[in-house]
């Protein structure tokens, strides 16, 4: 339809200008501000080389060098290499337990406090330079905090459970079957284990009144158990 | 018609998101992916409005599925549970009963940014093109040329009408109604 | 707080554009509906087209409906010009509302010019003031200058004192005598008067004085 009045004078087409100048703009000024930060954290990386061994005997200044990382938007990992030796070396590691425990609060009330590491190399530390080597040297240093942190293989794929309560045998087999299918069953864990309904049925609803199995009542035979993992690993 | 699990994420094809979980942990949290999925899902395909089964409304009256079915995974959540989620968004500010606000109304002003949101952007839109201190119409706001590259074009009428009134809160529109008391225009300085 | 007084304000003009704009919407919602009405039955008469190859031209129904288009096509036409004028009126309304602003402004721009004005028409008064003040001024300056020496040509005298001063501060130029270097020396021992040397000496010194003061 045509357009009459203000509308007439084509507001696409000035639109469409008023757009490539703003993205200009901006992209300029991104790029200026990247720039920036880049030399920023360069500098911030030779101070860093240049006063190592101070940075690293006195822990006062350590832990200021650190806040002022954080508070101009530099993850500290993203200083850090592991092989030039920077810092001393063990900071590393506190700081991918400190980033390790922020993951597992937030995830808790989704997986009830299992994550793979698949998840953690993938989702969360991409880009960071960390690897699952590295992500297990760190969990070995907050098992010794007591915090119920503890490392379990399913299938040769590591988990890492963060919730206090142990994971019995019982339930370790059930996310075993879990990383098949996505869920489990009584029927299924009667097939695979020979377990009686009594007690799979026990198992199960102890895991979802612990927040690690969502329950499905949907299904054609009988409630499935489904294991959250599944969707982000799909 | 666009089907929900094409533009959705992983999540909706959980088929346990479709059961009403008894940890009440979890149950907040599903909650809260659902009301992600309805945010998402209108605001993707432009939907304004839902009945309180879910299908999206619009002029055209065209029938469309509900986002609380999924036929693809053979799951559909309770109507009892669709119920409490959407009380939930009407707590959060993230839908509103079509009629005058109530909570059990049956269909829903889906709110994928807030009322106060939309306010500002429809300022926005009187300060840009020059329609301050002119009588504009509420039609003139949601169908009209000039409005057609805002996000707020095609909202309903009497939503629009409420998007206003934040900005009469803060005296810088009134809206002015018809005989029947409908508010048909407005006019921000 | 204060802001709750100063409310949007509704005007009479406001209104009667809002009425304007409001029929304007209705013509606009028709010929959407009506395009979408046509293009629906044109569909629809393909279809019996295609149903009816060989003789569709004699249909009754197939028809009808294309008159039924025809009729449509022609009122979104007639609801076209309508919308167009439509909106034409409510840009020259809005147009007008504009000039009253312009109108208003120029009325103020007036008013404001015509006082500053009136203000400059004071200033003359002012000057004129000035004026006399300036030149009462240069009277009793002349009174004063009568009334302490008394006499008339006392700027003249005061010029001679000064011409007087002038003179004294610097001299006039010393005059050359001729030299008395060629002359035959006169004889050392004092002519005539010699009984009274002691006065002629007291004569001499008087003499010389001033010229060694000078």
């Amino acid at each position: 339809m045509k357009r009459y009045g203000l509308a007439a004078f084509d507001g696409k087409q000035k639109n469409e200008r008023y757009q490539g100048t703003s993205t200009a703009v901006l992209d300029r000024q991104s790029i200026e501000l990247d720039e920036q930060l880049a030399v920023f954290q360069e500098r911030l990386l030779q101070f860093a080389k240049k006063h190592n061994s101070e940075i690293k005997a006195n822990p006062e200044f350590r832990s200021k060098f650190m806040r002022m990382c954080t508070s101009i938007g530099i993850d500290p990992l993203s200083l850090f290499d592991k092989n030039e030796h920077l810092f001393n070396l063990n900071d590393f590691y506190y700081e991918v337990c400190v980033k390790i425990v922020e993951i597992c609060r937030q995830t808790k009330d989704m997986n009830g406090g299992i994550v793979s590491f698949d998840e953690l190399e993938k989702g969360f530390f991409k880009g960071l330079n960390v690897t699952i080597a590295d992500l297990e040297k760190s969990i070995d240093m907050l098992k010794s905090l007591d915090g119920g942190f503890d490392v379990f293989e399913i299938r040769g794929k590591k988990f890492l459970r963060s919730i206090p309560n142990e994971l019995t045998g019982d339930q370790t087999k059930i996310l075993e079957i879990c990383s098949i299918l996505g869920y489990a069953s009584i029927s299924l864990l009667r097939a695979n284990l020979d377990w009686k309904p009594v007690r799979s049925r026990a198992v199960l609803n102890e895991m979802v009144a612990n927040g690690l199995l969502w329950i499905d009542e949907q299904a054609d035979a009988e409630t499935l158990y489904w294991d959250p993992s599944w969707i982000t690993m799909k | 018609m666009t089907d929900p699990s094409t533009v959705l994420p992983a999540i909706y094809s959980f088929p346990p998101l479709y059961t009403r979980q008894p940890n009440a942990i979890i149950r907040r949290q599903q909650i809260a992916s659902w009301i992600d999925l309805v945010l998402a899902y209108c605001k993707s395909q432009n939907f304004w409005c839902m009945t309180l089964e879910g299908v999206p409304v619009d002029e055209y009256n065209k029938s469309r599925i509900s986002i609380f079915i999924n036929s693809e995974i053979q799951r559909s959540v309770p109507q009892v549970f669709v119920e409490e989620i959407w009380s939930k968004m009407c707590e959060e500010g993230k839908a509103m009963g079509t009629e005058t606000g109530r909570k059990d109304s049956s269909q829903y002003y889906v709110l994928w940014r807030t009322l106060d949101s939309w306010a500002s952007l429809v300022l926005q839109w009187f300060e840009n093109s020059g329609k301050l201190n002119q009588v504009v119409t509420i039609y003139e706001l949601a169908q009209g040329d000039e409005t057609a590259d805002w996000e707020f074009h095609g909202m309903p009428e009497p939503l629009l009408a409420h998007c206003i009134k934040p900005l009469c809160q803060r005296n810088r529109a009134t809206l002015i109604k018809d005989e029947r008391g409908k508010p048909v225009a407005t006019k921000v300085v | 707080m204060g802001q709750r007084s100063s409310k949007v304000q509704i005007t009479d003009n406001d209104r009667a554009i809002l009425q304007l704009k409001r029929s304007k919407d209705e013509i606009h919602k028709f010929t959407r509906k009506t395009d979408q009405l046509i293009t629906a039955e044109r569909a629809k008469l393909k279809q019996m087209i295609k149903e009816n190859p060989e003789k569709y031209k004699k249909d009754v129904k197939v028809r009808f409906l294309l008159k039924r288009i025809h009729y449509q096509d022609h009122l979104l036409q007639q609801a076209m010009e309508q919308l167009i004028n439509l909106e034409n009126l409510v840009s020259t309304l809005e147009f007008k509302l504009v000039e009253i602003q312009f109108i208003k402004g120029l009325e103020r721009g007036n008013e404001i010019l015509t006082k500053l004005n009136k203000e400059f028409k004071n200033v003359d008064e002012l000057m004129d003031n000035v004026q006399e003040q300036i030149s009462y001024q240069n009277e009793i300056d002349d009174v004063l200058a009568h009334s302490v020496v008394g006499v008339d040509n006392f700027e003249a005298e005061l010029d001679k004192e000064l011409e007087q001063l002038d003179r004294e501060i610097n001299p006039q130029p010393v005059v050359h005598m001729p030299s008395t270097d060629k002359l035959p020396e006169l004889k050392s021992e004092p002519v005539g008067i010699p009984e009274d040397s002691s006065k002629l000496e007291n004569d001499r010194a008087n003499v010389e004085e001033p010229i060694i003061a000078e």
